[in-house]
C-alpha cells in the first residue's frame, strides 16, 4: 500500500516540528506540504481548544476538501458540530493519544472511516436528530436532507414517469432532472432511480 | 443511577438471549413492554438487515424524539449506510454488529448510550460524517442554513448582539420591527433550549456561525 500523504498544522512551532518529526519516521505516512494536499491525503491539525482561528484555519479553502485529524486538548460537545462542519473525521483526544495511535488515525481518515469519541459521537447525533426535528422536516426535506427539487422530481418519478416527462412537467431541462437525481444519488449512496424512490417512501418526503 | 431497558427481538429466544445478556448488570433493568413504562434505553435485535419494519417500530416507540425520547440500541446482522440518516433520525444512537457481539459488549453499549455516547463501526461513522457534510453544503447551504441549525437571519441578530447592540438598535440597522428581533431571538432559543442572549451569542461563536 502507497503510504498517506499528510500535511500537518499546529499551533506553535514546536509541536508542528516535533509532530512532523514523528509522522518521518513512519513508513505508512508521507509528510508533505499543507499546499499540496488533495482529496485523497489527510491534514493534521493540532490544537489546544477550538477557537475561532482553530475554525478559520480548519476552514481555510485551499484544504477544503481534505479529511482531517484534529488532535485537541479539550473538545466540548458543541464543538463537535462546527469541528465535522470543516471536515474533521478523526478526533483524538491529546492525552490518551499515542504516536500509533496517530498514525492509525491518519490511515484511517485516508481510507474514508471516522472515529470520534463515543461522547462526542452522541453529541453529534443529538444535534443531527434536532436539526432533522426542528430544521429539516418542518420544511419538508426529510430525514436525510432533500431539496424541495429534489422531493418534486421524487414525486414524479415515483408516478412513473420518465426524464422527459419529468423535465416538461417541471419546466426543467432534461440535462438538469438528471443532475438532481445525480447529486441526490451520490449525496445518500443511493443506487439508483427506484432506490431514490424507495428511500424517500421511506422518509416520508413523498 | 438506574437505566430502565426495553427489550424488542424478533422472536422469544432473541429475546430470552438478549436479557440474559443484560441480566446481571446492576444497573440496568429490564422493564416489561407495557404503556407507561418510559424505557431509558431501547434495545432492538433485528434478524437479518435493519428495514422498514425497524424503523416503524422505533418511530412507534418514540425514540428519537429530540427532547427525552429513549435511544436506541440497534444489533442487526446487516446495515445498510444509506439508512444511516434515517437511524439517527429514529434515535439510533449505537449500531452493533450481530456476529460480533461478545459477552459484556451489549450491556457496557447499553450503559454508554443511556450516558448520551453513541458507538458505531468506524466504517459507517466515515460514511455517516461523508453524508452530514453534502447534507450541509448541497441542502443546508443553499437554503441559508447551517448544520447547528441557525439560519441566516439569525445570525445577522447574533452578530448585531455579541456587537453589543440592544433590540431596538438591531430592529433600526436590519430594518425591522422590534418585535422581529425579538421573534427571530426568542425562536432560536427556544429551538436550541439556550437560556439568554449570552447563552445563545456563546453558541453561535463557537459553532463558528459568527
Amino acid at each position: 500500500m502507497d503510504p498517506v500523504r499528510v500535511g500537518v498544522r499546529a499551533v506553535d512551532s514546536i509541536t508542528e516540528v516535533g509532530l512532523v518529526s514523528f509522522l518521518r519516521n513512519c513508513r505508512q505516512v508521507e509528510v508533505v506540504g499543507t499546499d499540496e494536499l488533495t482529496e485523497r491525503d489527510v491534514l493534521v491539525v493540532q490544537a489546544e481548544r477550538m477557537t475561532p482561528q482553530v475554525i478559520a484555519e480548519l476552514r481555510t479553502a485551499r484544504w477544503a476538501g481534505v479529511p482531517k485529524v484534529l488532535l485537541i486538548d479539550e473538545l466540548r460537545d458543541s464543538d463537535v458540530v462546527s469541528a465535522v462542519e470543516c471536515g474533521v473525521v478523526v478526533v483524538l483526544p491529546r492525552s490518551r493519544t499515542s504516536g500509533d495511535g496517530l498514525v492509525e488515525a491518519v490511515v484511517a481518515a485516508a481510507s474514508g472511516r471516522g472515529l470520534l469519541p463515543p461522547d462526542l459521537l452522541g453529541g453529534l447525533l443529538d444535534s443531527i436528530r434536532r436539526l432533522q426535528h426542528d430544521v429539516l422536516t418542518p420544511r419538508g426535506l426529510g430525514a436525510a436532507g432533500l431539496t424541495a427539487r429534489e422531493v418534486d422530481v421524487l414525486k414524479l418519478m415515483a408516478e412513473g414517469l420518465d426524464t422527459a416527462e419529468i423535465s416538461s412537467r417541471l419546466c426543467y431541462s432534461e440535462r438538469t432532472v438528471k443532475n438532481v437525481i445525480y447529486e441526490m444519488t451520490s449525496r445518500l449512496n443511493l443506487r439508483n432511480r427506484p432506490h431514490a424512490v424507495a428511500y424517500a417512501v421511506q422518509a416520508g418526503v413523498i | 443511577m438506574d437505566v430502565k431497558v426495553l427489550v424488542h427481538a424478533a422472536d422469544e429466544i432473541g429475546e430470552a438471549g438478549v436479557k440474559a445478556m443484560l441480566t446481571g448488570h446492576e444497573q440496568l433493568h429490564v422493564v416489561p413492554d407495557e404503556p407507561g413504562c418510559r424505557p431509558d434505553v431501547l434495545v432492538v435485535a433485528v434478524d437479518g438487515v435493519v428495514g422498514t419494519s425497524t424503523f416503524a417500530l422505533l418511530r412507534r416507540s418514540g425514540a428519537g424524539e429530540s427532547r427525552g425520547g429513549p435511544r436506541a440500541v440497534l444489533v442487526a446482522d446487516r446495515f445498510k449506510s444509506e439508512d444511516l440518516l434515517l437511524a439517527v433520525e429514529c434515535g439510533v444512537a449505537a449500531l452493533l454488529s450481530r456476529q460480533e457481539l461478545k459477552e459484556g459488549t451489549l450491556a457496557s453499549a447499553v450503559v454508554a448510550v443511556s450516558r448520551g455516547a453513541a458507538l458505531m463501526p468506524y466504517r459507517l461513522q466515515g460514511i455517516l460524517l461523508d453524508q452530514i457534510s453534502r447534507l450541509r453544503s448541497q441542502v443546508l447551504a443553499p437554503a441559508g442554513l447551517t448544520l447547528s441549525g441557525i439560519e441566516t437571519r439569525e445570525r445577522d441578530v447574533l452578530q448585531l448582539i455579541a456587537e453589543g447592540y440592544q433590540t431596538d438598535e438591531i430592529a433600526v440597522r436590519l430594518a425591522c420591527s422590534v418585535g422581529t428581533v425579538k421573534n427571530v431571538l426568542y425562536g432560536l432559543m427556544d429551538r436550541l433550549q439556550l437560556n439568554s442572549r449570552s447563552h445563545a451569542v456563546a453558541y453561535a461563536m463557537r459553532a463558528g456561525v459568527i
